[in-house]
C-alpha cells in the first residue's frame, strides 16, 4: 500500500539560507500525524513547501510525493501551478493559525464557503448551498436550517475565533479531501473551545477518512490527537515514532528534553519539592530492599534509622513551614476588596464586578480564565495603571511592578538594555534603608549616583542570568526568553515585593518557559517576593502557583490552593475549564 | 538595507551631494558675482568661461542658480524645521492624551489645513510684506498641521504599547514618557515626512517666488529666475533649464534618501 504522503528529504531555503535540511516523513490515507517543534524549528515551513505556498524567495528541494484520488503519484514540488491550484482544495486542505486573519474580511461567510465548490466543481447554485449548510452542521455551528442561512449571510467580524476556526475547517472538508494540513489551529484559542475543535475533528477525519497532519508546539494536543509524531528541531526531524514510544521511551536527547519541558517534571513550589525528595527516598530504599536479600537486616535498620529520621524531619519541616504561615498571615502584601473595575469613566459598565483577593508575603497567587474575563483589567488596577475602579485596594508595596506577556513589545525597542535598567533609578530616589529607620535615624532622600546605578545594573543582569555585556545591547538583538529576563530584571531594581506577572511566560517555547519559571522561584526566595501570576495555561499554574483564583465574566468564581482547585474543582465553570485541558 | 535599497540611497545621496555643493558655493564663494551685470554678456550662450550662459541682463546664470539655490536650501530647511518641531510637538501631546485636547487642537488645525497654501501664503505676504524671513515663518506655520497629524497617529499607536506602560509603572511623568521613551521610536516616520516636508517646502518657495511674493530682485531664486526666464524661453533655453534642472535634481535627491529610509 502506497503512503498518502512521502516528504523525500525535502529542503527549503530562502535566497542562500536552508532553514530546514533533507526534511523526510510518510502518511498513510486516515492517518493523523503530529509535527512537533519549537519556533524556528522548520514545521510550518515545510508544510509550505508541500502546499507550495511558501514565502517570497522560498525554494524547496526534494521529492513531495502526492497518491491522488485516482490512484496517481504525483510529486507535488515538479507540477505546475495550475495542476498544483487543482490539488489544492480538492486533495489537499489547508487550515491556519490565525483565525483573525484567515478569512476574508469583505466577503461573506457563504461567499468563501461556496468558492471551494464553484471553483473546483459543476454544482449548481441550490446544490451548493445544500452542500454548504450541511458542512456548517458538520462542523457544530449550526443545527436547524434557519440559524445556516443566517450563517451564510455574516461576515467574519461577527464570529469568535473559534466560530471562524470551524469556518476554516468547514471550507477545508467541504471537497473531501485526502488530507488536511492543519497549523496550529487551536494555539490561539482558549482551551475549552480548543476542546471543541479538536473533537470536531477527530470526528470528522473518522467518518471521511481524511488524513491530517497537525502542526503544534503543543504537547498535550499532539497526544490527544495524533497517533504518530515527527519532532522537529532546528530545521530537522530528530525523531519519528508513535505517541506511544514518543512519549514513554523517546531515545533523541532533544526529544527528552522537549518532554521533561512539557511534562512539567522538575518541581517549583516547596511543598512539591519536598514531596519529590520524599518519593526519591522511598524509591531508593525500595530498589535497597528488593537487590539486597541478605543483608537486609542490618540495611533494614539502618534504614528504619534513616526513615526515623527522615520522618522527623519532614515533621519538622512541616512544624517549621506552620510558624512561618503563621508570621505570614500577618502580613498580607495586597488586599483587594469587593473591587470592580471600569473603562468608562462614568463608571456605568464594570469589566470586573466584586473580585476580591489577597496575596501574602512570600505567595504565588495564580490568576486564570479564558479571553476576556477580565484577568488583566483586574491586575492594571491592583498596579495603578487603572485608575477607574470601585472598592478597596490596599498594598504594603509603594510601586507594584509588572512584567507583561509579549516580550517584543514590553522593552523600549530605541533604548539600550544599561538604559532600561538604570530608568526606574532616574526617576526614584534613595531612601533611608529600615534596618537605620529602624533605629531613629533619617537620612535625607538622595538622588542614585551614577556608580550605584552601574553596580545595579550589574547585580540585575547577574540575579537574572545575563551576561554583563548584554547592557550594551538593544532589545531587538536579544531573544523572546532573554527580554523576558530583561523585563523582570527592570521588575527588581526598585526592590518593591509584589510582582505582577501578565502571562509572561505565554509567547515563550517550552523549553525557555521551563528556564524562565525557576529563575522566577529562585528570585522570589532571595529577595522574598510575592507574585500574582496570570495564566492560560492551567498546568503551569498548578505548578507554580501556591493559591489560584479563577474568573470568568469579571467575577472571580472559584478561589483556593492550586493543587485543589485544579484536581477538584467545586465551581461548575472551573469543572468545564479543569475538563478542557489536554493532560499528558 | 536590501541591495535595492542601498542603490537608491547611493544615487539620491549622490544627487543631493551635487546640488550641496551649488549651495556651499552660494554660502561661500561664487564664480562670479551674481548681481554683476554686463550688457556686452547679454544672453551669452554656455561656454567655458560661463557654463551655463549669461541671462538677459548678462549676470552669469551658474552663479545666480549657486546663489539660489542656497536661498532654497536655507528657506526649505528652516520651513521644514519649523513645521516639524511645532508639528511633533503638537501631534504628540493630543496623540497622547487624547480627549478633549486632542479634539480642540485637531480642530485647529484641520482649519488650518483647509486653508489652500497659497491662499495662505498671500494672506502673509500681505499683512507682513515679502522678504525671506518672512516666507520662512509662512511657509512654517503652513507646514505645521501635516507633521501634527503624522506625529500624532504614531503617537496613538505607541502609547498603547505594554513599553509605555511599563515606563508609567516604573514611575516615569507623561512628560519624560512622551519626550524621552515614545519620541525616539518615531524616529523612522518623522525622517520620512521630513524629506518629504523639505522637497514640498522647495516646491513652495519656488512658487512663492515664482508669483514675485518670495525674495525680491535683485537677490538671486531659484523660482524667481524661472519666472523671469519664461520670456527667453526659446532665445535662451539655458536660463531657464539651469534652475530648473537643480530644483528637479534636488527634489529627487531627497525623495529617493527618503524612500530607501522607509
Amino acid at each position: 500500500m502506497p503512503h498518502l504522503l512521502e516528504l523525500k528529504d525535502v529542503s527549503v531555503s530562502f535566497g542562500k539560507k536552508e532553514v530546514t535540511h533533507g526534511v523526510s516523513l510518510t502518511l498513510d490515507e486516515g492517518e493523523v500525524l503530529g509535527i512537533v517543534g519549537e519556533s524556528g524549528s522548520g514545521k510550518s515551513v515545510s508544510m509550505h513547501a508541500v502546499t507550495r505556498l511558501l514565502a517570497q524567495g522560498g525554494r524547496a528541494k526534494g521529492k513531495v510525493l502526492f497518491n491522488t484520488k485516482n490512484g496517481e503519484m504525483i510529486d507535488l514540488l515538479s507540477i505546475s501551478d495550475k495542476e498544483m491550484r487543482v490539488h489544492r482544495g480538492t486533495e489537499i486542505g489547508i487550515i491556519f493559525q490565525e483565525p483573525m486573519t484567515s478569512l476574508n474580511p469583505v466577503l461573506t461567510i457563504g461567499n468563501q464557503l461556496s468558492e471551494m465548490l464553484v471553483l473546483h466543481t459543476e454544482m449548481e447554485k441550490e446544490k451548493i448551498k445544500e452542500r454548504c449548510l450541511e458542512m456548517l452542521n458538520e462542523v457544530g455551528l449550526v443545527k436547524s436550517e434557519e440559524a445556516g442561512e443566517e450563517l451564510l449571510k455574516k461576515y467574519p467580524y461577527q464570529l469568535s475565533g473559534g466560530e471562524r476556526q470551524r469556518v476554516m475547517l468547514a471550507i477545508a472538508m467541504i471537497l473531501k479531501p485526502r488530507l488536511i494540513i492543519a497549523d496550529e489551529p487551536t494555539t490561539a484559542l482558549d482551551v475549552t473551545i480548543q476542546d471543541k475543535i479538536l473533537t470536531i475533528m477527530e470526528e470528522l477525519s473518522k467518518e471521511y477518512g481524511t488524513a491530517i497532519i497537525f502542526i503544534s508546539h503543543d504537547l498535550g494536543v499532539i497526544k490527544r490527537i495524533a497517533k504518530r509524531v515527527v519532532v522537529m528541531y532546528k530545521g530537522k526531524v530528530v525523531e519519528t515514532d508513535t505517541i506511544e514510544n514518543i512519549f514513554e521511551r523517546p531515545k533523541q536527547e532533544y526529544t527528552k528534553l522537549l518532554l521533561k519541558a512539557a511534562l512539567h517534571a522538575d518541581p517549583l513550589k516547596a511543598k512539591d519539592k519536598e514531596k519529590a525528595a520524599k518519593d526519591k527516598d522511598k524509591a531508593s530504599k525500595s530498589d535497597k530492599a528488593s537487590k539486597n536479600g541478605k543483608a537486609s537486616k542490618n540495611d533494614k535498620a539502618s534504614k528504619s534509622d534513616k526513615a526515623a529520621k527522615n520522618g522527623n524531619e519532614v515533621a519538622d519541616n512541616k512544624a517549621d513551614s506552620n510558624v512561618q504561615n503563621k508570621s505570614e498571615n500577618e502580613q498580607a502584601v495586597l488586599t483587594v476588596k469587593d473591587v470592580s473595575v471600569f473603562y468608562d469613566k462614568k463608571k456605568e459598565k464594570p469589566i470586573v464586578k466584586n473580585a476580591s483577593l489577597t496575596v501574602k508575603r512570600g505567595e504565588i497567587l495564580g490568576i486564570v480564565g479564558e479571553s476576556g474575563c477580565g484577568k488583566s483589567t483586574l491586575v492594571k488596577a491592583i498596579v495603578g495603571l487603572n485608575k477607574l475602579y470601585d472598592g478597596e485596594i490596599s498594598t504594603s508595596c509603594r510601586h507594584p511592578q509588572m512584567v507583561f506577556q509579549d516580550p517584543y513589545a514590553s522593552l523600549n525597542p530605541s533604548k539600550k538594555i544599561e538604559w532600561l535598567l538604570m530608568e526606574p533609578m532616574r526617576l526614584h530616589m534613595v531612601h533611608t534603608p529600615k534596618e537605620l529607620l529602624a533605629q531613629g535615624i533619617h537620612l535625607k532622600a538622595r538622588k542614585y549616583t551614577r556608580e550605584e546605578m552601574k553596580k545595579k545594573v550589574n547585580e540585575s543582569l547577574e540575579a537574572v542570568g545575563l551576561p554583563l555585556e548584554y547592557a550594551d545591547r538593544y532589545p531587538n538583538e536579544l531573544s523572546g526568553g532573554e527580554r523576558q529576563r530583561v523585563a523582570i530584571a527592570m521588575s527588581l531594581v526598585l526592590g518593591q515585593e509584589l510582582i505582577v506577572l501578565d502571562e509572561p511566560v505565554s509567547a515563550l517555547d517550552v523549553t525557555v518557559e521551563e528556564k524562565v519559571l525557576k529563575l522566577l522561584v529562585s528570585l522570589k526566595e532571595k529577595y522574598s517576593l510575592s507574585y500574582i501570576f496570570i495564566s492560560h495555561d492551567i498546568n503551569v499554574v498548578k505548578r507554580l502557583c501556591d493559591n489560584v483564583c479563577v474568573m470568568h465574566n469579571g467575577e472571580i468564581v472559584e478561589r483556593g490552593d492550586a493543587d485543589e482547585v485544579v484536581d477538584n474543582p467545586k465551581d461548575d465553570y472551573t469543572k468545564k475549564l479543569m475538563s478542557a485541558v489536554p493532560k499528558l | 538595507m536590501s541591495k535595492e535599497k542601498k542603490t537608491t540611497f547611493i544615487i539620491g545621496l549622490v544627487l543631493v551631494g551635487f546640488v550641496l555643493l551649488f549651495v556651499l558655493a552660494g554660502f561661500i564663494h561664487t564664480p562670479y558675482n551674481p548681481n554683476t551685470m554686463a550688457a556686452s554678456l547679454k544672453f551669452a550662450k554656455p561656454s567655458l568661461s560661463h557654463p551655463f550662459g549669461c541671462d538677459n541682463m548678462g549676470r552669469d546664470v551658474l552663479s545666480r542658480v549657486m546663489k539660489g539655490a542656497s536661498t532654497t536650501f536655507i528657506i526649505g530647511m528652516s520651513t521644514v524645521l519649523i513645521g516639524l518641531v511645532i508639528g511633533t510637538i503638537i501631534g504628540s501631546i493630543t496623540g497622547y492624551f487624547g480627549g478633549i485636547v486632542d479634539e480642540i487642537l485637531m480642530r485647529l488645525n484641520d482649519t488650518l489645513a483647509s486653508f489652500p497654501s497659497i491662499l495662505m501664503a498671500l494672506v502673509f505676504v500681505a499683512l507682513f510684506g515679502t522678504g525671506k524671513y518672512k516666507i520662512i515663518i509662512a511657509l512654517g506655520v503652513i507646514f505645521i498641521p501635516s507633521f501634527a497629524r503624522i506625529a500624532r497617529s504614531e503617537y496613538i499607536v505607541q502609547k498603547n504599547l505594554d513599553y509605555v506602560s511599563n515606563a508609567r509603572l516604573i514611575g516615569a511623568s507623561n512628560f519624560r514618557n512622551i519626550f524621552v521613551h515614545i519620541l525616539p521610536n518615531t524616529r523612522k516616520i518623522m525622517l520620512s515626512s521630513f524629506t518629504i516636508g523639505f522637497n514640498n517646502a522647495v516646491l513652495a518657495e519656488a512658487g512663492m517666488s515664482y508669483m514675485a511674493l518670495g525674495v525680491q530682485p535683485p537677490t538671486a531664486s531659484l523660482g524667481r529666475m524661472l519666472a523671469e526666464s519664461q520670456v527667453y524661453l526659446f532665445r535662451a533655453p539655458w536660463m531657464a533649464l539651469a534652475p530648473g534642472l537643480t530644483i528637479v535634481i534636488t527634489v529627487l535627491g531627497v525623495s529617493l534618501i527618503g524612500n530607501s529610509l522607509k
